[in-house]
């Protein structure tokens, strides 16, 4: 089977989505007579040509991280240069990568949906969606530090490979967490009110000199704007 | 007819804008505090957006969402929001950089091909924005609504 990838990371190669692409296409060509040729969203020029291989391929993976709750623009820019299909005969086979910063699958779902009628928008059978949360370093983390993830999507490319779908119960597992509940929230509730989970940015911020500057507001209007702009709403 | 019920409006038409993807480098966040990196006209976008009570997101539906151009635009708002962790209706979301954001407005232009689930996945978006964004969806309109209603209920939020 030859597998047709779209990397829609704004980062392209250097990307998370790329570190999670790699562990599921070493997956999938772990078995059998598999091929798989990638081409990367993040080149807009590119669009024209990318939009003819994918209306050529059978198989297409698309994979991209989660950007305000939706697909980067560039990916959107693509999706509009994607010619609508001749006739309603089923094109092929698609299914979708969405990786996000936030750790709660749930963020990554509106998207989903969007992708499936897409699917159907572009007369493709929908395989399913991957979704991982927690992805922000995930292309800076060792092999050890990301084992179960590196795992998860191994298996489910291996899986893909040999029958052509995604096996939903390394899928489910490979979400969790879908929402934040119990123990687990009220932990974090109180660990963010304390400051924690800062010192990642902290130290970026620390290393570019510009930690004084962290709480700025650069783009507020003078104050007096502000109270009058206020009072005329009211 | 906003201008005419004492708003003050300010418009961007998008097109006209010079205006560069965003990259995911976080410089906003940890090398220029609040300011993209990359200097094009979203700044403009971004100073009028943080000072403003409402912002309206019109946009015409093309492949079931709103434009690449308008997500142009949205991606680089990221500088109004801070690294640091929030946890807002149970969800992980980023702090709040400035005081007050504005409310969210949406009004779309059907395509041929738009059904009701389209539109009803971009309201479900939408309202996920608008919780990142520190604010909330008030309205979708259609531009197929009369205008004089448009305007009316937005005088009576
Ligand atoms: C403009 C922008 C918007 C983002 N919006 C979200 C979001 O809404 N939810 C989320 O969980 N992560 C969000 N992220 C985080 C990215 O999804 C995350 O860092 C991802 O791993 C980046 O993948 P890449 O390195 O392949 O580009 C956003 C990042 C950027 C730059």
């Amino acid at each position: 089977m030859k597998l047709t990838v779209f990397n829609g990371s704004p980062k392209g190669k250097k990307g998370n989505t790329q570190t999670l692409l790699d562990h599921f296409l070493s997956g999938f060509l772990s078995g059998g007579n598999h091929t798989c040729e990638t081409f990367y969203l993040n080149e807009i020029n590119g669009h024209e040509v990318n939009a003819i291989n994918f209306s050529r391929a059978e198989h297409i993976l698309m994979a991209m991280p989660l950007y305000h709750d939706s697909m980067p623009a560039v990916v959107k820019a693509f999706i509009e240069m994607l010619p609508s299909p001749s006739s309603h005969d089923v094109q092929g086979d698609i299914f979708f990568i969405i990786q996000s910063g936030f750790p709660e699958a749930n963020h990554s779902r509106y998207l989903e949906r969007y992708f499936k009628k897409l699917a159907t928008r572009i007369s493709r059978r929908y395989l399913g969606t991957i979704v991982k949360g927690g992805c922000n370093d995930i292309s800076h983390r060792s092999d050890w530090m990301a084992k179960k993830i590196f795992k998860s999507l191994y298996g489910l490319g291996k899986f893909y490979g040999n029958g052509g779908s995604l096996d939903q119960k390394i899928l489910h597992q490979l979400a969790q967490p879908e929402t934040l509940k119990g123990v687990t929230l009220l932990f974090l509730k109180t660990g963010i009110k304390l400051g924690f989970m800062r010192s990642q940015f902290d130290r970026m911020l620390k290393k570019n000199r510009a930690y004084e500057r962290r709480f700025d507001k650069p783009f507020l209007d003078s104050k007096e704007h502000k109270v009058s702009s206020k009072q005329e709403h009211s | 007819m906003l201008k005419n019920s004492h708003h003050q409006v300010t418009v961007f038409t998008l097109r006209e804008l010079d205006l560069k993807y965003c990259i995911g480098c976080f410089g906003c966040w940890v090398k220029t505090p609040g300011l993209c990196v990359i200097s094009d006209e979203s700044s403009l976008v971004c100073r009028a957006y943080i000072n403003s009570d409402l912002v309206i997101f019109a946009s015409p539906i093309i492949m079931g969402f709103t434009s690449a151009l308008l997500k142009k635009v949205h991606d680089k708002l990221l500088p109004l929001l801070h690294p640091y962790l929030d946890i807002v209706q149970n969800e992980f979301h980023h702090a709040a950089r400035y005081d007050r954001y504005p409310s969210f407005g949406l009004l779309l232009k059907k395509g041929k091909d738009t059904d009701d689930e389209d539109l009803e996945i971009i309201s479900a978006i939408y309202r996920r924005n608008a919780i990142n964004l520190r604010t909330s969806l008030l309205f979708v309109k259609l531009m197929e609504d009369s205008p004089e209603r448009i305007v009316y209920e937005i005088n009576s939020l």
